[in-house]
C-alpha cells in the first residue's frame, strides 16, 4: 500500500504551508466584516435592471443583474423567461410563456360555514438569513448588524400567526455578515428549527428587497403597505411542493387582498428550500419603504398563509385590477365577479400529493441522470454499479 | 405530514445516503466502514450540538465524524507528498470558501448557483489541482469549510458580532458534508474523464492518482479479511 515514499521536499513544503497559513490568518482578519462586496452597488447608484416584455412594455424592476433564462411570474400571473439582456442599458427582455394556473376555490354561500377547526399543531418556522437588513425610513440605515429591522417584520408575522392559534416559531439567530456565507449559517438555523419543531407545516425565510420604493408600494383595503415578493429556488426536489404553496398563497391574496403579492421570482439558488417541503422566501418591501408598512403587510400575509395551509373561508375583495380574473373559472358563475364573494380554501394537506409525487420523480430522475453520466465516463459497467450501490464481491 | 410529503423526505434522505455511501466507497472504504460512517453522520446530525464556548459549538454528524473521516483518509494517504498536498489544498480551499462567501452574490435574485454548492466546487477544483486525488479532495472539502467558518468566527469575535459559530451545525446537510462529498464527486468525474482520455481500457487496473497513472490497491483491504474479492482498484 505505501508503495511510494515521500521525498525530502516534503519538509520544505510543510514550512511553506505553515507560512501560507499565517498569511491567510493575517489577511482574513483584515477583511472588513460588516460589508460585503457583491450586491451593495445598488445603494450607491440607481443601478437596477428593468424588465420589458417583447412588445417593450415595462414589467418590473430588479435590484440585481438579470440573466438569460431567469423566470418571473407577474402580479397578473403571466409567466416570463428572460430572452435577452442589454447589460449596458440595464434592460432585460422577457418572452411570455403563458399564464400560470392558480388554484381555484370553492364558492361559499353562507359565510358562517367556516371549515371545521383545522389541526394547527404543525408548526410554521421563521428565520432571517440576512439578519442585518433594515428599513431606512424607520431604522435610519440599510443595515443594523445582527439586529436588523427585518426581525421586527418577522416578529409581526409570527405574532399574527400565533393569534390565529398557529404554533409559529421565530429564530432570531444572527447570520451576519450579510454575504453569501449567510446561507451556510442560516441553513444550520433552519435545520435546528425543523429538528426542534416537528411536524412542520412550512418554513419561511424573511427578507427585504433593495429596489426603489415605488416598486413595492401598495394599498390593500385602503391601507398603505408594502408588497410581498415570493422567491422559489429552481432546482430541488421540493420545488413543486414549494411552488404549489406559493401559487395557493398568491391565489388567496389576489382574491382577499389584491395588490399584496408583488410577484413570484424563480431564482437560481436553493435558499435552503431543499431542506423541507413548503419552504419559501418572502421579500417584505424594500430598504426605502417604512418598516411599519412592511409589518402591516406581514399581518395580512399571516392571514393568507393561515388560510393557504390550514384552510378556511375568506372574502374576496372587489378586484381593483380585473386583469387577474382572465382565467377561465368554469366552476363559478361567469357573470361579472360579484363583490364580497366568499371562498373556501381547503387545508394544504388535501391537495399536495402532486408536489410530493413530482419531488420524488425529480429525485429518481436526478439519480438516473447521475448514473448515466457516470456510465458514460466510467471505464466499465461493473465500476458503475459499484459506484452507485457499493462494491460487491466479484471474481 | 401527509404520506406524500413523508415519502418525499424519506426518498430525499435515501438519495443523499446513496450519494454519500458511493463517495466513501470510491475513496476506498469498504462497504461496512462506509455504511458505518454514513449512519454516524445521519444519527450524529440528530444529536444536539456540543457547546465548546458561548458562541462556538460543534455537531457530531456535521463536523466531528466528517473530521474523523478526513483524518482517517489523511493517514491512509499514499505518499508524504499526497499528505502535504492535502494540507495545502485544505488551507487554499479554506481561503477559497471564505473569499467566495464574501464575493458571491447573496441577494436571492442575484444568485447564479446556490452558495452551499460553490464551496464543494471550490474545494474540489483546488484539491484536484493540488492533490489530484479523491482523498485530497475530500479532506480539502471538509477542512476547507471548517477553516472558513473558524476564520469567520474569529473575525466576528473581533468585531463583536454575536453570530454563533456552529461547526457542521446542519449535520448531514451542512455545507461541510456537502462540500466534502461534492469535492470527491468532482474529482471523480474529472479523474474518470482524464483517465478515459489518457488511458482507456488498456489501463483498467490502474488509476489516475497523485498526478500520474499508478496501480491502485485498496488501502484498507488488509484490515478486512472478508473483502478478499476487492484486491485491485
Amino acid at each position: 500500500m505505501m508503495r511510494r515514499k515521500g521525498k525530502t521536499k516534503v519538509k520544505n513544503r510543510g514550512k511553506l504551508i505553515g507560512a501560507l497559513a499565517i498569511v491567510v490568518i493575517l489577511v482574513t482578519t483584515m477583511v472588513p466584516t460588516n460589508r460585503s462586496m457583491a450586491d451593495n452597488w445598488y445603494e450607491d447608484e440607481p443601478g437596477y435592471y428593468t424588465l420589458f416584455d417583447e412588445e417593450g412594455n415595462e414589467l418590473t424592476a430588479m435590484a440585481s443583474e438579470m440573466f438569460k433564462d431567469d423566470e418571473y411570474i407577474s402580479s397578473d400571473n403571466k409567466h416570463y423567461s428572460v430572452s435577452r439582456v442589454n447589460k449596458k442599458e440595464r434592460k432585460a427582455y422577457a418572452k411570455y410563456l403563458g399564464d400560470i394556473e392558480l388554484p381555484e376555490f370553492e364558492l361559499v354561500e353562507d359565510l358562517s360555514m367556516e371549515v371545521a377547526a383545522q389541526n394547527k399543531d404543525r408548526s410554521i418556522l421563521i428565520y432571517c438569513t440576512h439578519s442585518s437588513e433594515s428599513y431606512v425610513p424607520s431604522d435610519g440605515t440599510t443595515a443594523i448588524p445582527s439586529k436588523g429591522g427585518i426581525f421586527d417584520v418577522a416578529e409581526s408575522f409570527k405574532n399574527a400567526l400565533q393569534e390565529k392559534g398557529i404554533k409559529a416559531v421565530l429564530d432570531k439567530t444572527s447570520h451576519d455578515p450579510h454575504d453569501a456565507g449567510a446561507y451556510r449559517r442560516s441553513r444550520q438555523t433552519a435545520v435546528e428549527l425543523i429538528k426542534k419543531n416537528m411536524p412542520v407545516a412550512a418554513v419561511f425565510d424573511i427578507h427585504r428587497d433593495a429596489t426603489p420604493k415605488h416598486t413595492y408600494e401598495t394599498k390593500v383595503n385602503g391601507e398603505y403597505m408594502s408588497k410581498v415578493r415570493i422567491v422559489i429556488g429552481r432546482r430541488n426536489q421540493n420545488r413543486k411542493a414549494n411552488e404549489e404553496l406559493a401559487y395557493k398563497i398568491k391565489a388567496i391574496a389576489d382574491k382577499a387582498y389584491p395588490g399584496l403579492i408583488k410577484d413570484i421570482y424563480i431564482g437560481r439558488g436553493e435558499y435552503n428550500q431543499e431542506l423541507s417541503p413548503r419552504s419559501l422566501l418572502f421579500e417584505f418591501g424594500t430598504h426605502e419603504i417604512s418598516k411599519e408598512a412592511a409589518q402591516k403587510s406581514a399581518r395580512y400575509m399571516a392571514d393568507v398563509v393561515n388560510k393557504a395551509i390550514y384552510g378556511g373561508v375568506f372574502k374576496a375583495q372587489e378586484q381593483a385590477n380585473n386583469k387577474t380574473e382572465k382565467r377561465g373559472e368554469q366552476a363559478q358563475d361567469q357573470e361579472a365577479e360579484p363583490r364580497q364573494q366568499s371562498y373556501r380554501a381547503s387545508p394544504i394537506s388535501q391537495g399536495e400529493q402532486k408536489g410530493a409525487g413530482r419531488g420524488i420523480l425529480w429525485l429518481i430522475i436526478a439519480a438516473a441522470v447521475g448514473i448515466v453520466i457516470f456510465a458514460l465516463i466510467s471505464k466499465s459497467g461493473n465500476e458503475l454499479t459499484d459506484g452507485i450501490f457499493g462494491r460487491k464481491k466479484r471474481e | 405530514m401527509s404520506l406524500g410529503m413523508t415519502l418525499l423526505v424519506v426518498v430525499g434522505i435515501l438519495f443523499l445516503f446513496g450519494i454519500g455511501h458511493s463517495v466513501l466507497d470510491r475513496m476506498g472504504l469498504n462497504d461496512k466502514a462506509a455504511l458505518l460512517f454514513m449512519v454516524g453522520i445521519l444519527v450524529g446530525s440528530l444529536v444536539p450540538n456540543i457547546p465548546l464556548s458561548r458562541r462556538l459549538s460543534i455537531n457530531i454528524g456535521g463536523a466531528i465524524i466528517p473530521l474523523i473521516l478526513a483524518i482517517y483518509v489523511f493517514t491512509k494517504a499514499g505518499t508524504g507528498k499526497e499528505k502535504a498536498r492535502s494540507i495545502a489544498a485544505s488551507i487554499l480551499a479554506g481561503i477559497g470558501v471564505f473569499v467566495a462567501s464574501r464575493l458571491l452574490p447573496h441577494e436571492p435574485e442575484t444568485m447564479l448557483i446556490d452558495p452551499n454548492y460553490v464551496y464543494g466546487i471550490i474545494a474540489g477544483v483546488i484539491a484536484y489541482l493540488f492533490g489530484r486525488s479523491r482523498r485530497a479532495s475530500f479532506i480539502a472539502g471538509i477542512v476547507g469549510v471548517l477553516l472558513a467558518d473558524i476564520a469567520q468566527g474569529v473575525i466576528n469575535y473581533m468585531n463583536n458580532l454575536p453570530t454563533p459559530v456552529r461547526l457542521g451545525g446542519a449535520g448531514a446537510v451542512d455545507a461541510v458534508v456537502i462540500s466534502g462529498f461534492l469535492a470527491v464527486l468532482l474529482a471523480e468525474i474529472v479523474g474518470e474523464i482524464r483517465e478515459k482520455i489518457q488511458g482507456g481500457t488498456e489501463k483498467k487496473n490502474m488509476g489516475y492518482d497523485k498526478g500520474e497513472f499508478i496501480r491502485l490497491v485498496d488501502f484498507d483491504d488488509e484490515k478486512e479479511g472478508e473483502d478478499e474479492g476487492e484486491k485491485q482498484r
